[in-house]
Parts: structure tokens; sequence; C-alpha cells
């Protein structure tokens, strides 16, 4: 992970010369965490990325000098997408623009608010949340405690809750969480895509 | 509501990944990657694109902050424009001089009594007043006409 630079400002934040240091010199495998870490959070890892750094470059978050630079970036990345997700809360649900399937002359409510493309994309992707949760839960159908291991995940449960729900030992559930997150990669490779 | 429900399952999902990936062993990540890429080089140099187009961006925009930054400070502390015909600005030249005679003792006599100055000169004295806030052209009716 990243190590400080020697700089000492008085500052308990880093500077942006000190930040843009950081990131010059992050590892072959902090860059590969990031890309991970973004795929989890976005239909477009790419673009979340992105936005993460620039935003850190502009001076918009600050990075305290007792945090990690890894577990800064990853709130950053985390934090931009949860905004993402909030400011398209706000948007109309676009359900009622999808064209009918029924040949009917009736027009869409032309009432609705307009929806950008962008967002709209955006917001289809957010209506996939519930058919993606299938597929992801669909991939530990032969295993009984990943399955387990990932709806608690997702209910927010404890590793030791995890434990004592499925019994496993320290060893054991290791090992089941480097599979949970093997197969979720090999099957999400560039995010939330279905 | 539902739907709702399921981003959040999924926020948290990505919490308890992310937290794995940054805990496990770089040996272990890059082993990992080594099976879903292609190259593991080619996935760092990916992100390091982006990073160095992020970096782009950010000083293009700091730039361009910089840069309507001075052109408002300019703004500022240079003044206006001051567009008077040559007579009216004598005369207004002279005006300020007599009701503060004081602040404006440093001018010279010669330009006290505007003689011997060039229209370039007397605008120039025109300004130097405006900073001195003894002239205001945007309160002074002639100006501009």
């Amino acid at each position: 992970m990243g190590n400080r630079t020697a700089h000492a400002p008085a500052k308990d934040t880093l500077t942006l010369e000190e930040i843009a240091a950081e990131l010059a010199v992050l590892s072959k495998a902090n860059l590969v965490r990031l890309g991970r870490i973004a795929r989890r959070y976005s239909m477009s890892p790419d673009d979340l990325l992105q936005d993460a750094f620039e935003s850190i470059m502009e001076g918009n978050r600050h990075c305290p000098r007792d945090l990690n630079v890894m577990v800064f970036l990853w709130g950053t990345i985390r934090s931009l997408a949860s905004s993402q997700k909030k400011s398209l809360a706000k948007l109309p649900v676009i359900d009622s623009l999808t064209p009918t399937t029924d040949d009917s002359d009736t027009p869409p409510d032309l009432d609705c608010p307009t929806v950008s493309p962008d967002a709209e994309l955006l917001l289809i992707s957010g209506q996939d949340a519930g058919a993606i949760y299938s597929a992801l839960m669909s991939l530990f159908a032969d295993d009984e405690n990943a399955w387990l291991i990932v709806e608690g995940l997702m209910e927010g449960m404890e590793r030791r809750e995890l434990q004592e729900l499925t019994g496993l030992g320290d060893t054991d559930y290791e090992s089941k969480r480097r599979l949970i997150r093997r197969r979720i990669n090999a099957k999400y490779p560039k995010g939330w895509k279905p | 509501m539902k739907r709702q429900s399921h981003r959040e399952k999924l926020t948290r999902l990505a919490d308890a990944l992310a937290e794995e990936v940054l805990s496990a062993p770089d040996d272990e990540i890059l082993s990992e990657a080594e099976g879903e890429f292609s190259s593991v080089q080619d996935e760092a140099g990916h992100v390091l694109g982006i990073l160095e187009k992020a970096k782009q961006q950010a000083a293009k925009r700091r730039l361009y902050s910089a840069k309507e930054a001075i052109a408002q400070h300019k703004n500022q502390t240079m003044g206006k424009v001051i567009i008077l015909d040559p007579a009216a600005a004598r005369r207004k030249l002279d005006q300020i001089l007599k009701e503060h005679p004081e602040s404006t003792q440093e001018f010279t006599l010669a330009a006290r009594k505007g003689r011997d100055l060039s229209d370039s000169d007397v605008l120039s004295m025109l300004e130097d007043l405006q900073e001195l806030g003894l002239y205001d052209p945007d309160t002074d009716p002639q100006d501009g006409k």
C-alpha cells in the first residue's frame, strides 16, 4: 500500500503536491486493487475512477495524514458512487417513458420531466440491481456456505457472525471469502455489467 | 423500495470486497489478477492511464481557474477604462484637483493647472486619481459619452 512521503507541513491533511506524489508511486498491485474496487461500485468503473482521481487532484478531497492513501482512495470512490446514486434517486423513474409493447397509440406521459441520456443509462443500471443480485446469488447456488456468507455480507453481518452462522473456522472462512471474491471477479470483470 | 434494497445490498457487498482487496497481500492480488486479465501489466497500465488522464484534466481545470482568478483580480485592481473626450477630461481633472487640494499635492503645479499636458497625460492622471479613489468613472455622467 502507499507509503507516505517525508514532507511534514503543519496541516493535518496532505497537500496537493504530496497526494500527487503518492499517486505517482502507486504500485502495480495497488493499481490493480483500485481497478477492482471501482468495478464493485459502478457500472462505469473507469469513469468513477477518473472522477475520483480528478476530485482529489483538484483539491476537492483531502487525505488526512494519519490515513492510508489506499483507504482514502477507496473512501473517495465509495463516496462518489454514493453521491451518484443519491442524485439519481432524485430523478424521476423513467418507466412511464418506456415504449409500450401493445402497439397502442397511447403516447408516453409527456408531463414527466426530461431525463438526460446519461442519467437515463445510469438509472436503468439502478433498475438492474435486482437482476444483478439474483445472478450474483446464483453463482453460489452450489455452495451453501458461500451463499450464506454473500447474503450475510449484503446484510452487513460481521465476520464473527458469519463464522458462527456457517460454522467455519478461520482458515476455511478465509478460503471461502477468496472463492467468493474470485467468482465475482470472474463473472463481473468490468463492473456490474450483466 | 425493492430496487433500493438491492442497491444497498450490492453496496454492502462492494464494501466487504473492497476491504478484502485492500487487506490481501500484494502477491495474492497479483496472482488473482493473472487469472483474470490477459496481462496484469496491461491492467495496471489501464488504471495508470486513467490516473494520467485525470491528472491532465485536473491540471487544465486548475489552470483555467487560475486564469479566471487573474482576470478577476485585474478587473478589480486596474479600475475601469476611462473614456472621456479631451476637453471633458481636462475639465474633470481640474475639478478633482480643486475639490481635493490636499490629496493631490504630489501632482505638479503644471498638472494642477492643466498646462502642457497631452491628452494622454490627462487621462493617465485621471487613472491615477481613480486608483486613489478620488475619481469614479461609473459615477461620471460624461464618461463614455
